[in-house]
């Protein structure tokens, strides 16, 4: 699943045709969203920016390989072309001064550049600026690894020119590159690699083996945890279960009390580490 | 960017670590990206190290401490392809040897960290619970370093483990601080020096002259065991060649058979690894061995399970004292083994174990 966040709707209106979204609700910002992505208009400025990330990812938590994307337009100093679009490799708060580097684990098709985040627009930029990336990239980072977090700034005026910046200039901008920065995310999702975690029939087998020795919360967590390492080791953890309970002779789910299951645990584990 | 001269590539030629990703898109090459903080422009060594890197995102920063402890960083992703860091290190520079590393029967017993983190990938590492980063940094200060070495030397002798880290003869073809350290070596007998390896670099060793007070640790583990836990390392026969030709150039080699990780045919792969060093090493040439089994902090293990959940990881392990390992049984039982085996070729003396093993102690 893609988080695609942006600051007003010129913005968003490419990301929201592009996905035909529906908006869900949001009270700092509007929360658009549709089967595969979800969309977070924030607003302008980096207090209603955190506010609108923070609000989004609590109300939509993201799983462990979904990407955040921020997009949206920036200004540039002359020399910069409007329309270039740009991979952000470090973000810093103007206010505060602090920096902060998402981490580009693949190579970008776009050029790559450092970002100065403003909390007032800027007449005449010396660096790319805008004014919601760094508190973007500074919410966004509590819930979710440095790689995960993309930003793409297009240069869209010079700090003089952008007052005649329209609303149908601005989601031109955003358009011509959009499917470009999809494309980069949705590669990158599919690179990460899953979280082992325990099978069905491992974890259903286990849960057998608690029932048979009357297993309190930390004696099931330890079960859980031997089953998981069997696994991890190349064993067929169900099976060695089976095992375990057919040499041990327990066939009667409630034939132990709890005392007795510990000292069966003890020997399930050894038998684990034969 | 081959990282050393050796042919014992930690990444490939392009400088892309050897990740099995099956058919997932390719992450970015090693060190293609190098964050260089403000102070350490200045050094020479950064700009013979950026100089070996053409074609790299080179990203000032401030302090390197605001990239590589940035919190929730991808440690497992970054250790596939990690990026540089160039810093310059701050005092102190010198750190007490910690209780679970071996003294050898040295007094002051301290170890150096002038790079953080190793380009090998080794499920087990002990860096992966101690760093929040897979990225690597190279403080380019070294003078700094021997400057207060060469205090304390004043005061007395000194045993430093330099590599402790870090596999600083992987990292030669980058960095030089081999031979830097070997020079200073040599002008100051009274420090003796520890670089504990498990590559092959063998034409970055035998370029350095021999010095008496170097100490090449090399660490040897059986094949199927650095197949399956030590990824990218050079296989066992190259990391003995390693070994025998720097024994035949007359320098200090210490073999480390640590940590020792316990399987379901441990006796056998281990009984192997001993008869090959037997076999294939002029071994009353070696100036000592070191045999332990895995242990780790228990903090470590908490990150390392969090991160990278795997066989040697999630493994239930003993706790004793703060510290995770194998069941007291199992690693006496280990260790005896190893013992029995060594002891048919080298002197007792010459045998430092992890803990220590009562004599007789039966398998």
């Amino acid at each position: 699943m893609l988080y695609l966040f942006t600051a007003i709707h010129p913005e968003a209106a490419p990301v929201v045709s592009h996905y035909a979204m529906q908006k869900t609700g949001g009270h700092f910002g509007s929360i658009y969203r549709s089967d595969e992505a979800v969309l977070v208009l924030t607003g302008s400025g980096p207090v209603q920016t955190a506010a609108a990330v923070a609000e989004a990812l609590s109300c939509c938590p993201p799983g462990e390989n979904d990407i955040l994307v921020n997009l949206g337009i920036c200004g540039a100093p002359d020399g910069y072309t409007a329309g270039q679009c740009f991979r952000i490799h470090k973000l810093t708060d103007a206010g505060s001064g602090r920096d902060f580097y998402p981490d580009i684990m693949m190579p970008s098709a776009f050029p790559e550049a450092a970002l100065v985040t403003v909390s007032k627009p800027c007449p005449a930029p010396e660096t790319l600026v805008d004014m919601e990336g760094a508190a973007f990239y500074m919410t966004a980072s509590k819930l979710v690894s440095s790689d995960r977090i993309f930003v793409y700034k297009i240069v869209s005026d010079h700090g003089t020119d952008a007052a005649v910046l329209t609303p149908q200039r601005v989601t031109e901008l955003v358009g011509n590159v959009l499917q470009g920065i999809l494309s980069e995310a949705e590669q990158y999702a599919s690179a990460l690699p899953k979280q082992p975690a325990l099978s069905a029939e491992a974890q259903a087998a286990a849960e057998k083996l608690c029932e048979y020795l009357d297993a309190s919360v930390t004696m099931k967590s330890e079960i859980m945890k031997l089953a998981f390492y069997l696994e991890l080791r190349g064993a067929d953890a169900a099976e060695t279960i089976r095992s375990f309970l057919s040499e041990e002779g327990l066939s009667d789910p409630s034939g132990l009390r709890r005392k007795e299951g510990k000292h069966v645990l003890k020997q399930f584990r050894q038998y684990c580490l034969r | 960017m081959c990282l050393n001269s050796s042919g014992n590539t930690a990444f490939d030629k392009t400088g892309t670590a050897c990740p099995e990703t099956g058919n997932r898109p390719a992450l970015r090459r090693a060190l293609s990206r190098v964050y260089v903080e403000e102070g350490a422009y200045a050094y020479e060594r950064t700009q013979s190290i950026l100089g070996r890197l053409p074609g790299s995102t080179v990203i000032p920063i401030k302090d390197y401490k605001n990239v590589f402890n940035r919190p929730n960083q991808p440690a497992a992703m970054q250790k596939q392809a990690p990026a540089l860091i160039l810093a310059v290190l701050k005092p102190p520079y010198l750190y007490p040897g910690a209780a679970v590393c071996q003294d050898f029967g040295e007094r002051h017993f301290f170890y150096t960290s002038c790079v953080m983190n190793c380009p090998y990938d080794c499920e087990y590492c002990y860096l992966q619970g101690m760093y929040p980063s897979g990225d690597i940094v190279i403080f380019v200060n070294l003078e700094d370093v021997f400057r207060e070495i060469s205090e304390v030397l004043k005061e007395h002798p000194l045993y430093l483990c330099i590599s402790f880290d870090t596999d600083l003869p992987a990292l030669e073809g980058l960095t030089g601080f081999l031979s830097d350290w070997t020079d200073f070596a040599r002008k100051n007998p009274s420090l003796l020096l520890e670089v504990r390896t498990k590559s092959a670099a063998l034409s970055a060793i035998s370029k350095l002259p021999v010095t008496g007070n170097m100490i090449f640790a090399v660490t040897v583990s059986p094949d199927r065991i650095s197949r399956r836990f030590e990824h990218r390392t050079p296989p066992l026969a190259d990391r003995l060649n390693l070994a025998r030709t720097a024994l035949s150039q007359g320098r200090q080699v210490r073999l480390c058979f640590d940590p020792m990780i316990r399987t379901e045919d441990f006796e056998t792969l281990y009984g192997e690894l001993f008869e090959q060093v037997r076999t294939s090493l002029p071994t009353e040439r070696l100036r000592d061995v070191s045999v332990g089994t895995f242990r780790i902090s228990a903090d470590y293990l908490k990150r390392m399970r969090r991160n990278r959940p795997c066989e040697v990881t999630v493994y239930p392990y003993t706790n004793t004292d703060g510290v995770y390992g194998y069941e007291p049984e199992h690693v006496r039982q280990m260790l005896a083994f190893a013992r029995e085996k060594l002891t048919g070729f080298l002197p007792k003396e010459k045998i430092f174990f992890s803990e220590e093993l009562p004599e007789g102690q039966p398998l």
